[in-house]
């Protein structure tokens, strides 16, 4: 199974460590990490997305809100919130392929950011599920380099308590 | 290792964040904590403010909720239900200052006792409710109530590998209850059908209150036959054996008196043939486990309880390894009573060597031991060297009259094993009793 974790901290010097050190230590694995500040500027959000059997990843939940800079741990389900991912990637394409990248990254709302001789660099910003198909459909052309930011999530607000996402 | 760690980078951070230190350390479930103060910082002057405001704002205080009392009621009718019921009382009854509410709970109730390693002392060790140890070094009957009971109540133990064996088959014909203060000890290890988050002391007050006395006559019996038919033991050769010198300790002390330990089979023989009075009357190192904490450790109880005896209850390889705090023994004439069952091993190494590697003694063996009752001596620390079991009693009276500290050094059956022992990996039923008694001389 996989597990948003949403965890506000105190914006101390050390406190990603002691929360990523938290995950190395007890082997649990992590998928992604993102850290930023929040409204608050005492307050920092780290956004972790990780893997396990469900009790697992509520041992984690209950050892992350025992770390003294943690103020709130939330466990966020993919449908009830928002989740969003940045990615950078450098698609190789010569001149005579660029017609078709351009249209390709149009389709996934893509930004071009730099050009070379052999390469496009886009930009794009979905959930997990676009950016993998976006990497996908990329394939065929080469990709040369990817950076990703991780996931950061937001739970929903306004959601009806009762709402269920359909099957 | 440590709750929370601060390093002070400006003087005046001092005394705010020494006070934030205190209230982490002993809050919730307490623990250690760092402060790292450097060269620069520790020369530098400042003010002293009592009333000094802790730095920045503090992060939200934790507040541990009332125990949920719907939980609790669960309990009760679960109590109400049950035919054998069992309590595992751990370290948090001793943190939580609640043995005095764990003792009238389990008379009212009639509920048989057993105590962690580091619940030693929480409960009467004399009390006919009490049965010792659970796991891999517990009595045999202490196991075979955790085999067979219906309701396990769980207060303040972490259910540690060395007491549940093999998860898979741990307790598995009962209903079992977990009160911990700390949430993420709860359903850790062992799946839990009553959770109950807070403190122990509280939950046990609540339950007073409320619990009506039974009897449970068939249950009792059955737990007081085991203890008669499955007693601790030993053999008996002639040779001087740990397990006696310890029941002579306790003959002496009448277990009035604090015990200390180092890591190892006589740690597991303090634990088993000593019976304490009294709520931190027992100190060893559990879930570290480090050797070389005895002598020390008996050193800081003497200063902290003036008042009572102190032994040191330690194996030779543990002594060595910090020995050189006998130079504050004498330094402060502190009393303490260090008794060593030296069996020139590191016993609990060679005692799995012996059973699980084919008797292989690798680097367990230490047959050029220095004497130590002359490196007591040369500290200016009294120093007796037994190696004659009719000497055993003498020396044990000569020591505890000694004013001032003493070392003891007891030359004991190198191969004696502990017994029961739950080995490895195996389940709580898998217990290998003691080998059979030669005929006793006792
Ligand atoms: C060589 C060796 C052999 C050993 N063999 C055995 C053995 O055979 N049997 C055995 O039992 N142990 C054995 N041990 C010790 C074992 O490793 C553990 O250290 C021990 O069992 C832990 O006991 P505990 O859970 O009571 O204490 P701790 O580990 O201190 O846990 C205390 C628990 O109480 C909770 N708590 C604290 N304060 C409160 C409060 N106010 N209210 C509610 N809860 C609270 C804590 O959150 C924690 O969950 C052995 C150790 C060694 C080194
Ligand atoms: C500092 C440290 N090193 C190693 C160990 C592993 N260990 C556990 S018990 C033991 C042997 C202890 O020997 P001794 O103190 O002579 O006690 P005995 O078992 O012989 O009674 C060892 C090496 C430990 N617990 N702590
Ligand atoms: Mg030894």
């Amino acid at each position: 199974m996989r597990q948003i974790y949403s965890i506000l901290v105190n914006n101390h010097p050390g406190v990603l460590s002691h929360v990523a050190g938290l995950f190395t230590r007890r082997g649990y694995n992590i998928e992604s990490i993102a850290a930023g500040p929040t409204e608050d500027s005492e307050v920092t959000r780290i956004s972790i997305v990780a893997f396990g059997e469900q009790h697992e990843l509520e041992q984690i939940a209950k050892q992350l809100r025992k770390l003294y800079d943690v103020r709130d741990v939330q466990q966020v389900s993919y449908t009830r919130s928002v989740t969003r991912e940045l990615l950078l990637a450098t698609i190789m394409a010569g001149p005579e392929k660029r017609g078709e990248v351009f249209q390709l990254a149009n389709a996934f709302g893509a930004n071009v950011v730099s050009i070379a001789d052999d390469s496009v660099t886009l930009e794009a910003s979905g959930n997990d599920q676009k950016i993998r198909t976006l990497l996908k459909s990329f394939e065929r052309y080469g990709i040369a380099q990817v950076a990703r930011t991780g996931m950061i999530a937001l739970p929903y607000s306004g959601m009806p308590s009762d709402w269920e996402p359909l099957a | 290792m440590t709750k929370y760690n601060w390093l002070i980078k400006d003087v005046r951070q001092i005394q705010g964040v020494i006070r934030e230190a205190v209230r982490v350390a002993t809050g919730g479930r307490p623990g250690p904590v760092l402060v790292d103060i450097p060269k620069d910082i520790q020369t530098a002057r400042t003010e002293y403010n009592p009333q000094a405001p802790v730095r920045g704002p503090l992060p939200a205080v934790r507040q541990m909720p009332e125990p949920d009392a719907k939980a609790i009621e669960k309990l009760i009718e679960a109590m109400e239900r049950a035919e054998r019921p069992v309590i595992l009382a751990g370290a948090g009854i001793i943190k939580a200052g609640a043995s005095a509410e764990l003792a009238q709970f389990a008379r009212h109730a009639q509920i048989p006792v057993i105590n962690t390693l580091l619940g030693m002392g929480g409960f009467p060790g004399t009390d006919p409710l009490f049965l010792g140890m659970p796991g891999m070094h517990g009595t045999a009957y202490a196991n075979f109530a955790l085999c067979e009971c219906d309701l396990l109540i769980n207060l303040g133990a972490r259910f540690d590998d060395r007491v549940t064996g093999k998860v898979s088959s741990f307790c598995l014909k009962a209903v079992i209850v977990h009160v911990d203060i700390d949430a993420a000890e709860i359903g850790k290890r062992v799946k839990t059908h009553i959770p109950i988050l807070g403190n122990v002391r509280d939950v046990l007050r609540s339950l007073n209150q409320q619990v009506r006395p039974v009897e449970r006559r068939a249950w009792i019996g059955q737990v007081e036959a085991w203890k008669r038919d499955y007693p601790l033991q030993y053999g008996w050769d002639g040779s001087v054996k740990p397990q006696y010198v310890i029941e002579q300790i306790q003959e002496i002390t009448g277990g009035d008196a604090l015990f200390a330990t180092g890591v190892g089979q006589h740690q597991m023989w303090a634990a088993q043939f000593l019976r304490f009075n009294e709520p931190r009357a027992f100190v060893s190192s559990g879930g570290l486990g480090t050797m070389g904490f005895g002598l020390p450790a008996s050193i800081g109880a003497k200063f902290g309880r003036p008042d009572k005896e102190v032994w040191l209850i330690d194996g030779d390889g543990s002594f060595a390894m910090t020995l050189v705090e006998l130079a504050t023994a004498a330094m402060y004439n502190v009393p303490v009573r260090a008794v060593i069952l030296n069996n020139a091993f590191l016993g609990m190494v060679r005692q799995w060597q012996e059973l699980f590697f084919g008797k292989r003694y690798s680097h367990s063996h230490y047959p050029t031991n220095p004497d130590f009752a002359k490196i007591a001596e040369g500290y200016g620390v009294k120093g007796f060297s037994v190696r004659d079991v009719d000497q055993v009693r003498s020396v044990l009276e000569q020591a505890a009259d000694h004013d001032g500290p003493v070392v003891m050094d007891f030359h004991v059956n190198p191969e004696e094993n502990v017994w029961p022992m739950v080995p490895a990996g195996a389940g709580n039923d898998e217990m290998q009793l003691a080998p059979p008694a030669p005929e006793s001389a006792r």
